[in-house]
């Protein structure tokens, strides 16, 4: 007879006592659905993390929506031109809250190479106009970089890799990695 | 027989050959150049129109008290064949509008008023097109000075 405790630890079912708000954590964080929008050179990375070779769907989050009102994930890749921003602002309020808003590339996250005395056209950062959740550094950053973004996206949402226990892997410890 | 050879006399019988120069097109981009005025500019471009060819782009550069007006036809040929004319504009005067006759000058003229805030009489939508809607200032002119309140910490959230 098979006792329990004699299950490899990732059989064992997931019964865990835990308040509402970490089992939507658990729940939201394994089913996150970008919006379809980029703003500058980044969204092409942004795209190529959505495609076959990078599939962002391993992590529960590839299927871009077309519409902000299906959408809990606003990735803001690229320059935000002071064109752009009221439009910007008006797409993340039309998102049914809980939404997050990850800030992809140097321009989203600071303006980039955009900021310098006397400029007038491009907004410094993200942050001025949106709360944002994550930061994603790069010029632009790599596919890998935006998944590991997702990834500390949904750390964030159920408070801790280690409590995600839908998550189908587990990252190698820190001096593990390469 | 290339189309250089068979426009340019007939820019030359019409807006006078003193105002066409040859240009080297290996060094500027551009096979001949016209100093127009802006009387003429609506001809010009409806015989260029008929000759097939297209508005590249129009810019300006900004001389002082004058603003030139940069247009760039081209046309596809072999060998490829491409028009600068000149239009100076004293500043504050209203230039007559392409853009009921060529479509492409719409949004060439928006910007050209955009960056230098050079007036189209006869455009259907002069607006800004490339700066927020409540921009006061034209940033390529010479005498433009961005301040702070330029900066980009300064957002205007309000749309139109």
């Amino acid at each position: 007879m098979v006792t329990r405790s004699a299950l490899p630890p990732e059989l064992r079912p997931p019964v865990q006592m835990a308040l509402l708000d970490d089992i939507l954590g658990i729940v939201r964080a394994n089913s996150l659905w970008p919006m379809t929008f980029g703003i500058a050179c980044c969204s092409i990375e942004m795209m190529a993390a959505g495609a076959s070779r990078f599939d962002l769907d391993r992590f529960g989050a590839g299927v871009f929506r077309p519409s902000p009102r299906q959408s809990d994930v606003m990735i803001v890749a690229g320059t935000i031109s002071k064109k752009m921003a009221p439009t910007v602002v008006t797409l993340y309020e039309q998102m049914p809250a809980p939404k997050w808003v990850i800030a992809m590339g140097n321009c989203a996250i600071s303006g980039g190479p955009f900021v310098y005395d006397n400029q007038y056209a491009i907004v410094n950062g993200t942050d001025v106009i949106l709360p944002v959740d994550v930061y994603v550094p790069g010029c632009p950053p790599r596919p890998e970089a935006l998944i590991q973004g997702f990834l500390e996206l949904q750390d964030k949402l159920t408070r801790g890799g280690k409590t995600n226990l839908l998550r189908r892997f587990r990252r190698r410890p820190r001096a593990e990695r390469p | 027989m290339s189309f250089l050879e068979d426009i340019r006399p007939v820019l030359a019988q019409r807006f006078g050959s003193e105002n066409l120069s040859d240009q080297e097109r290996a060094r500027c981009g551009y096979d001949l150049r016209l100093a127009l005025d802006q009387e003429r500019l609506l001809e010009l471009a409806g015989l260029l129109k008929e000759a097939v060819c297209y508005l590249e782009y129009i810019t300006a550069v900004d001389q002082g008290q004058v603003l030139d007006l940069l247009y760039f036809f081209g046309r596809h040929d072999q060998p490829p064949f491409r028009l600068q004319v000149r239009v100076a504009m004293p500043k504050g005067v209203a230039v007559p509008s392409l853009a009921n006759l060529i479509r492409a000058a719409d949004w060439q003229e928006r910007e050209v008023y955009d960056m230098f805030g050079q007036r189209f009489a006869g455009h259907p939508d002069l607006r800004r097109i490339l700066l927020p809607d409540d921009a006061d200032f034209h940033p390529l002119l010479r005498d433009f000075k961005p301040g702070p309140q330029h900066g980009g910490e300064v957002v205007n959230l309000e749309r139109k």
